[in-house]
Order: structure tokens, then sequence, then C-alpha cells
């Protein structure tokens, strides 16, 4: 973790004018109606949190507190209380930023993953080696699983990048091809990849993104957890390769085919028996667990109803 | 422009309808993200001043909403600033809302919808220094209703001394009615001996002299019209002469500001005024 002289910091209030955002801010996008309700705050009971800077010349730029200060500025506020801190190196300015925001509130995923790089950069030289993801985790606060997800995004070609920014500028309530589409839509990719790398049109991996937005975009795979069918259908050995090449061939081709179609025809009979096993062994582990006096009616009759149905089945009977 | 707090996917807009409103309306001295006022607790996304003094001010936003402007109108308003206000935003795939656009002018706030060939105004902004006069048609009988309407009307469009005229003509028609009908009524005082009935047409003759005629030579009977005081008289006699002034164009803001302010006030007196003569009409 990175270490914060708040001892030395001291609290002043100093003129709005004369603060500037920090350029390594990693915080790009401000949401309008997320910063209103600040606004309202601010207007009413004034700025009860101070920011954080440091000084340079006769500026102060911002470690914390980019809303606040926005705001502010917005209702022509004259000062700010300000925890005016000494001038970090540019690591400790990025890892101070990572420490304080991303502990309390919910950044974009892309916000975090574009400063990302810069940051295992600076830690390499520092340590003379590639920093591990627990060490990066660790100097960030960031969880391990959070930086797998950015390193998911940082890895799409640029122009998708592009795309997410474009979305993350409208309303939570309006965005359609989010992060976590992109998130999910790779990991499916990615064991596709792996397991059945020529189930890819012409072993092209874009070439299958962009028929899958597409379909996203028009309403035939109309969720993004249906993309957690592909790692299913990529995965499931037990069902014939072709079978499931079939589906996914189909899936990746410009056609109205959509994920829950493919899982239903290739994979879903296999899960579903999964599912099955899975609850019975549960089931028969908390039977083994009961003695015959435990039995209520109402346990009792559903127990034989299920008994009923069971043998039945065994039996080949209709009469289920 | 130099924009610190503006989102960047906004900021072509802004100069956009920047260079609208210096070009289109000339409006000059453009600042971004300056107050207006020392003590408005806004700074819009840029203002500059009109030919005409107004600090004509934009906030651009991604959609037309009031969310961050409510309270700067209502101050603006309080405290007669001469600010022309419009919501400007980029031209959605799909238009918004006409109720959305149309809630925005209710509250005295223009539209500009940035399209690709060109700005365009889609509703025109309200002067906020007239914007929060007092007025409240209802009291008002109904056949008025329709003249009070057009007097707010022009009040707030780019003639708002116009506003008070329309009122001061109605105060002018319903005073001469007034008198006609006290003398009809027989409720001037008997002349006395050697005193020559004046010749002044009622209808026609100048108005203040009807008013001083009125005042000075008839008395009515308070009795029968309680509400028919000297008070209202010299207040009926006093609008006669704003009427007659010609207003000279304002040179800064400040011009303006007072300006306005004084317009507002004679404004909201000649309705009052409008309602008191009123009310005395039914008396006679």
């Amino acid at each position: 973790m990175v270490e914060v002289s708040a001892e030395e910091a001291r609290l002043e209030q100093i003129p709005v004018d004369r603060i500037h955002r920090n350029p390594e801010n990693p915080r790009i996008i401000f949401r309008g109606d997320e910063l209103n309700q600040l606004l309202k705050s601010i207007r009413i009971r004034g700025v009860q949190v101070p920011v954080s800077v440091y000084k340079e010349g006769s500026k102060y730029v911002l470690i914390d507190g980019e809303r606040r200060w926005r705001c502010s500025l917005k209702l022509n506020r004259k000062t700010v209380p300000a925890l005016v801190q000494r001038k970090p190196d540019t690591l400790t300015n990025l890892l101070l930023m990572f420490n304080i925001h991303a502990l309390r509130e919910q950044w974009d995923l892309l916000t975090m993953a574009s400063k990302l790089p810069a940051i295992v950069s600076l830690l390499e030289r520092r340590k003379g080696s590639r920093p591990t993801e627990s060490e990066i985790s660790d100097e960030t606060s960031l969880k391990r699983s959070t930086i797998r997800r950015c390193k998911l995004l940082m890895d799409l070609p640029e122009h998708y990048i592009d795309d997410i920014l474009t979305e993350l500028k409208k309303p939570k309530n309006e965005q359609k091809l989010t992060e976590d589409f992109f998130i999910e839509m790779e990991r499916g990719l990615k064991t596709v990849e792996r397991a059945m790398p020529n189930a890819f049109p012409l072993g092209d991996k874009d070439r299958a993104r962009q028929i899958l937005i597409k379909k996203f975009r028009m309403g035939i795979i109309d969720s993004r957890i249906h993309f957690r069918n592909l790692p299913k259908i990529a995965r499931a050995d037990e069902v014939d390769e072709r079978t499931r090449l079939r589906a996914l061939a189909e899936v990746f081709k410009d056609n109205k085919y959509s994920l829950a179609a493919a899982y239903q025809d290739s994979v879903a009979e296999l899960y579903t028996e999964k599912d099955i096993l899975t609850r019975i062994s549960s089931l028969a582990a908390r039977i083994e667990d009961l003695e015959p006096d435990e039995l209520d009616d109402a346990l009792r009759a559903q127990l034989a109803a299920l008994a009923k149905r069971i043998n039945a089945l065994l039996e080949g009977s209709d009469d289920i | 422009m130099i924009y610190k707090i503006l989102p960047d996917n906004l900021r072509g807009a802004a100069d956009r309808a920047v260079d609208f409103l210096r070009n289109d309306r000339g409006v000059a001295n453009f600042r971004s993200e300056e107050a207006i006022d020392a003590d408005l607790q806004y700074r819009p996304t840029a203002h500059g001043i009109s030919p005409e003094k107004y600090v004509v001010a934009i906030e651009v936003q991604d959609r037309p909403d009031m969310a961050v402007l409510d309270s700067a109108v209502l101050d603006c308003a309080a405290r007669s600033l001469p600010v022309k206000l419009f919501v400007v935003f980029p031209e959605p795939a799909t238009p918004w809302p006409e109720r959305d656009v149309e809630q925005i002018h209710q509250r005295g706030v223009g539209a500009i919808e940035v399209r690709p060939t060109t700005p365009v105004v889609l509703r025109e902004a309200l002067p906020l220094s007239l914007f929060g006069y007092r007025l409240d048609r209802r009291l008002f009988p109904r056949k008025f209703r329709g003249t009070l309407l057009d007097a707010e009307n022009a009040l707030r469009s780019n003639n708002p001394p116009h506003g008070c005229s329309i009122l001061y003509q109605e105060i002018e028609d319903l005073s001469r009615k007034l008198i006609r009908k006290t003398k009809n009524k027989k409720l001037w005082r008997k002349l006395k001996a050697g005193e020559k009935a004046s010749k002044l047409d009622l209808d026609t003759g100048a108005w203040e002299k009807v008013l001083e005629l009125f005042e000075d030579v008839y008395i009515v009977n308070k009795k029968k019209v309680p509400d028919l005081t000297a008070n209202l008289i010299h207040r009926i006699e006093a609008t006669t002469s704003y009427r007659n002034q010609s207003a000279h164009k304002p040179k800064t803001t400040q011009e303006r500001r007072d300006r306005d302010r004084e317009i507002r006030t004679r404004f909201e007196s000649a309705a009052d005024l409008l309602l008191d003569i009123i009310k005395v009409l039914t008396q006679v």
C-alpha cells in the first residue's frame, strides 16, 4: 500500500479558481446526473469534506475531490476547504488516487484500466521486475478479480474502447454496450479461443466479436448473461465435439441464431443432467441425516410422492 | 474557449453555440465558466453581453433539463439580474420530447439544439430580471385575462416596456369609462354659481386633462363609491407620465438591471391599479 503523509497535510480554505484537475486522474467521465446530487448537497450544506491538493507554483492540483471542486466552481463558491499535501512523485500520485478513490466509490472499470499499464510500468521500474497481480493489488487496493476485469478491457482493440467511452458518457440506465457486456463477452470468447479455436469464422476472433455485438444490438442475444453459454459449450467435453462446433459456428454467423438456441441445441441436456445429479446428491445427503420419527406429515407426503415419481421413471412408465 | 469543468464531449457544442450567439445576435465578450455576479450561486458554461446589455448565458448539457438551473433562475429573478439563459444540448438521435423543452421555457430559460449544420433556437430565453414578476390573472374578471396575457407575453419578449403599455392602455380605457359612468350616474358635485361646465370630451380629450378635471373640479359621492379615493386618482395620473416616457437604450448591464427592475415594478403596479379600477367600476 502507498503511504499517505496525512500528518504533513494542513487544512486551508483555498480559492476555487486556483485549483486545477490532476492530469493523472484516471477518472475522465463525470455523469451529469451523478454530479447534480452532489451539487444540491453542496448548495445547501457546503463542502463538508475537504478536498486534497498539492501546491505547484501558485496553483493547487487536486489529488482527491474533483467532483466537490467541480460543483463548488459551478456554484460560484469563492473558496473550498482543502488538505494541502506535499507534491507526490508520479507513481505515488497515481497510487494515491487509486487508494483514495477505488476504495470509496464505484469507479468505471475503464477509468482504472486505462491507468493500470502506467502503474505496472512504474512499479516495474521501481522494483526492477514485473509486478505480480498480487503486488499490483497490494499497491492499488484493487481486488485481483478487478485487475483481471480491467485487463480484459484493455486487451480489446482500441475502437471498442472508444465505443465503451461513448457509452459511459450516457446516464447509467441508457448504457447498452457496457463494460460488463464486453467483460462477459470477452470471457466467453477467451474460453472458446482456448478450447475450440476453430469455431471462429475463418479463425477470426474479432469477426466473431463483431457478430455477437451485432446480435446483441438487434436483440437476438437479449442478455449479456447469455455469453456465459459460450464457455459452457466450449468446455462440455462429454458432448460430441461436432455438435458443439456446429452450434458455435452457427452463433458466429450473421443470422438470427441466438446463444440461448446454441446452448439448447448442444449442451443443455448435459447441464440439466449435471444439475439434477448435483441436486440429488445434495438431497440424498440431507435425507441421510434424517430419522423416521423426525418426519412430519407434510414432509412424509412429499417424500412419498417423490419416491413414486422416481420409481415410475426408473421402470420406464409414462405415468409420472 | 477554454473550459475547466465542461465534459470533453460537450465542448464542441458549447463553442458552436457561442459562435452562433456571437455572429447571429451580436453577443460579445464571452467568458467561460466565470461568475455572472459575485453573489449568484451559479456559473454558466459561458456568458457574454448582448447589444441590449443583457447577460446572455449558456448552460451546456447533454439533455434539456433544469436540475442545475432551478435555483439559479430563482436567484436571478429575485435579484433582478438582467440575464437571458439558454440550455444548450447536442441534437440527439431521437428528438427530446416537446414537453421537456417546454418545461424549461416555462421557467424562463431558452433552449438551443446544436445540430450538425447549425445551432437552432427551439425556445427563446426570457429576461430573468423580468421573469419573477407578481401577477395572478385569476384575480381578474375573465374578459380582462386575454389582455393581461398579451401584456405578460410582451413583458417577457424583446420589448418589455410594451407589456406596461398594454396595461396603461387598459387603465386609460377603464378610467375614462369610470369617469363617464360617475357623470352619467350624477355622482359629480353641482356647479357653483358662475362656474362653467367643462367642454372637455371625456372619451377623446387628452387623458391627463380628463383626469385633472375629474380630480380638481368634480368630487364624487364618497358614500356611494367608497373605493374611488383621491389616492386612486393620483395613481392613475402617475401612470400618464410613465406612459409618455420614451425608453432610452441602456448603455451598461447595470442600467439594464435598473431599467428592468423599474419596468417590473411598473408592470406590477399597473396590474394592481387595473384591479383596483375594476373593483371601483363595480361600485358605480
